[in-house]
């Protein structure tokens, strides 16, 4: 057997221009999967980490039933204050919990002088707001903190369309139970969220405020914020456990059931890559299948040679697919270095991409390095190349023995 | 041993037809040194490849001991010139990336009956026996025409087959190798009981054989052996 493998790699390398193009080739096609998908990879993490650290947080966990029945009847589905507390008890109790905080969204009417226009209120715990917006740009003023209780935050389109400027007050009047509530708030800063839809509309508003305006202190959904984005499964699985177990009627939605448009980017692109997969290995196979087919040809006296000495059409074929396999396996190293080369280079120099639909600003990109997809990438090349190989296979086992000797 | 009935091999069809071999019939006894002679395009190598199984016959039937070739698939005719018969070609068809004892012991891969310290023994043993036994590392290229006509001899009985079939394999090499080649393998045709049957146009190297089949134009002259 061993001498059987040294016949192999030494017959991938009997003309080594000829090796050397096939690697190049595998090696090419495999470091532009890692590349491709390495950069769409990296436009995911960046949408994701936008929805998780701009908006959803991790989890959110609001009454069994909010999600379908909310807004048929909101006042329904509503935590009072002492469950609240149970509830913020237990989420922090897990270890990979960072930080878990209250919200209440409602909406109403601002005013800043003459002007006014409809927002969408996020009532937030003001020192808990800045690690919940890491990836909220504040264009203007100052970030919430503990001590501001009638300051707010508007979304950058909501601050032009009322024309306001950090320090200005802000009335804010809402309609509760056929009631006509107003609170008179500070402006203190102007945020961007990246999604165009969440700036114009949003403002962030101090618990405290929104009780003021509510009165009824119950809280929506608490949202709670992971260490590490992969363990968001197995944390949602231990809170579902820890509240049945304390009888608690709550129900738990992730990050990424909440975020659609991350979703449907993923689901877009996501298909464009196996388009470019596609291509890559038909060129692959192309390009390949042609060197191989050119090898077979120019070794058909010695193929049948073997015929000759007692060799199964199946053993010639093997050899010869492992002679694909190792060029396959070496071109896939050669482009899994080279692909990992270029993305840590392309990394470092940063890919600038315009705003992208939906959003409000550019931003700066990378290629991720991720392991699956190298893998993948790595598999594909092996594939293709022994894919290639099949049919130049199939021709030189089935010729006639003594034909192709006669032909040498 | 070897029996040959009607023999009969074409070549293309209709019109660009060509008749290689027309109705040979031969019987070559075990243990026999027979040169087929004849010039080229008598349908020397056409008759060997037919022996060996590396060519169906256009009609008639080929039995090598006893057993008919056209009853046997693919893998079984394969089977049998891995056990039963031995090559040798006009240009060694030595695997250029492989030494003379890697050539030697290729074939002696797929039979599985023979341990790896047998397959190394038979190796040296067939190497010495025909002269190389301190050139077993060479390639092919590091060898002279005559050494490299050695190694495929070696290479084909290393196997310990009941017959060796040799297409013209002085061919390449001088009188002198030519002929030196020839006593090699009388000599193991005496040593082993081994049948050899090769071709050959040259009268010098036809008078070592025991017997000589004649081919003329697919025909044989005598009909049987002299």
């Amino acid at each position: 057997m061993i001498l059987f493998l040294r016949l192999a790699l030494r017959n991938v390398f009997r003309n080594r221009t000829r090796t050397a193009v096939a690697l190049l080739a595998i090696a090419a096609g495999c470091a532009a999967l890692i590349l491709n998908t390495g950069i769409v990879f990296n436009i995911f993490r960046e949408l994701r980490e936008d929805a998780i650290r701009g908006r959803y947080g991790h989890l959110q966990i609001y009454r069994q039933g909010y999600s379908q029945h909310h807004l048929e009847d909101p006042e329904h589905y509503l935590i009072p204050p002492e469950e609240t507390q149970r509830i913020l008890s237990l989420v922090r109790a897990n270890a990979r919990v960072v930080r878990a905080t209250r919200r209440r969204e409602f909406s109403g009417l601002a005013s800043i002088g003459d002007r006014d226009a409809p927002f969408l209120g996020v009532g937030v715990e003001p020192e808990d707001d800045a690690e919940f917006s890491r990836h909220t740009i504040l264009r203007a003023g100052r970030p919430l903190s503990g001590g501001d209780s009638s300051a707010v935050l508007a979304g950058l389109g909501l601050a032009q369309k009322l024309n306001g400027q950090p320090g200005d007050e802000i009335s804010l009047m809402t309609i509760e139970g056929g009631t006509l509530n107003a609170v008179q708030v500070r402006l203190q800063g102007i945020f961007e969220g990246g999604f165009k839809e969440y700036d114009d509309w949003t403002l962030k508003v101090p618990l405290q405020v929104v009780d003021q305006l509510l009165m009824d202190g119950q809280t929506e959904q608490i949202v709670v914020l992971l260490a590490r984005t992969e363990d968001t499964p197995q944390v949602r699985a231990e809170l579902e456990a820890s509240f049945q177990r304390q009888g608690l009627n709550l129900e738990i939605r992730s990050w990424n059931e909440l975020a659609l448009f991350h979703n449907q980017v993923v689901s877009l692109f996501g298909r464009e890559l196996n388009v470019i997969r596609l291509i890559v290995a038909v060129i692959v196979i192309l390009g390949i299948g042609n060197t191989i087919g050119m090898s077979i040809v120019e070794r058909r006296v010695e193929l049948a040679t073997f015929r000759a000495l007692g060799m199964r059409p199946r053993a010639v074929a093997s050899l010869l697919m492992t002679e694909a396999l190792i060029t396959g396996l070496m071109g896939a190293i050669l482009g899994v270095l080279l692909g990992i080369g270029l993305a840590v280079v392309v990394t470092k120099v940063g890919i600038s991409y315009p705003t992208p639909p939906g959003s409000t600003r550019p931003f700066l990109g990378g290629v991720d390095i991720v392991p699956g997809a190298v893998a993948a990438a790595a598999i594909l090349s092996v594939g293709a190349t022994i894919i290639a190989a099949v049919f130049p296979i199939c021709r030189a086992i089935w010729r006639p023995v003594g034909s192709a000797l006669r032909r040498g | 041993m070897i029996r040959l009935d009607e023999i009969r091999q074409t070549y293309g069809s209709d019109r660009s037809a060509c008749a290689a071999l027309r109705g040979i019939t031969l019987e070559i006894r075990q243990g026999t040194f027979t040169a087929l002679a004849g010039p080229s395009g008598s349908g020397k190598t056409s008759l060997l490849n037919i022996i060996g199984g590396l060519d169906t016959p256009s009609a008639g039937t080929v039995s090598i001991e006893g057993r008919n070739l056209a009853s046997l698939n693919e893998a079984e005719i394969s089977d049998l010139r891995l056990r039963r018969i031995g090559f040798v070609f006009q240009d060694f068809n030595l695997v250029p990336v492989l030494s003379a004892v890697e050539n030697v012991e290729f074939p002696l891969l797929f039979r599985r009956e023979i341990t790896t310290a047998e397959r190394r023994s038979r190796v040296a043993t067939m190497l010495d026996q025909v002269g190389l036994a301190g050139k077993g590392s060479r390639r092919p290229n590091e060898l002279s025409g005559g050494e490299r006509q050695r190694v495929a001899l070696a290479r084909a009985l290393a196997g310990e087959p009941a017959i060796v079939l040799a297409d013209e394999p002085t061919a390449n090499l001088d009188q002198e190798t030519g002929t030196a080649i020839i006593e090699l393998m009388r000599s193991l045709n005496r040593q082993q009981g081994v049948t050899f049957l090769y071709a050959s146009h040259d009268p010098q190297l036809i008078g070592l054989a025991d017997t000589v089949l004649r081919l003329r134009d697919g025909r044989l002259d005598t009909g049987l052996a002299e």
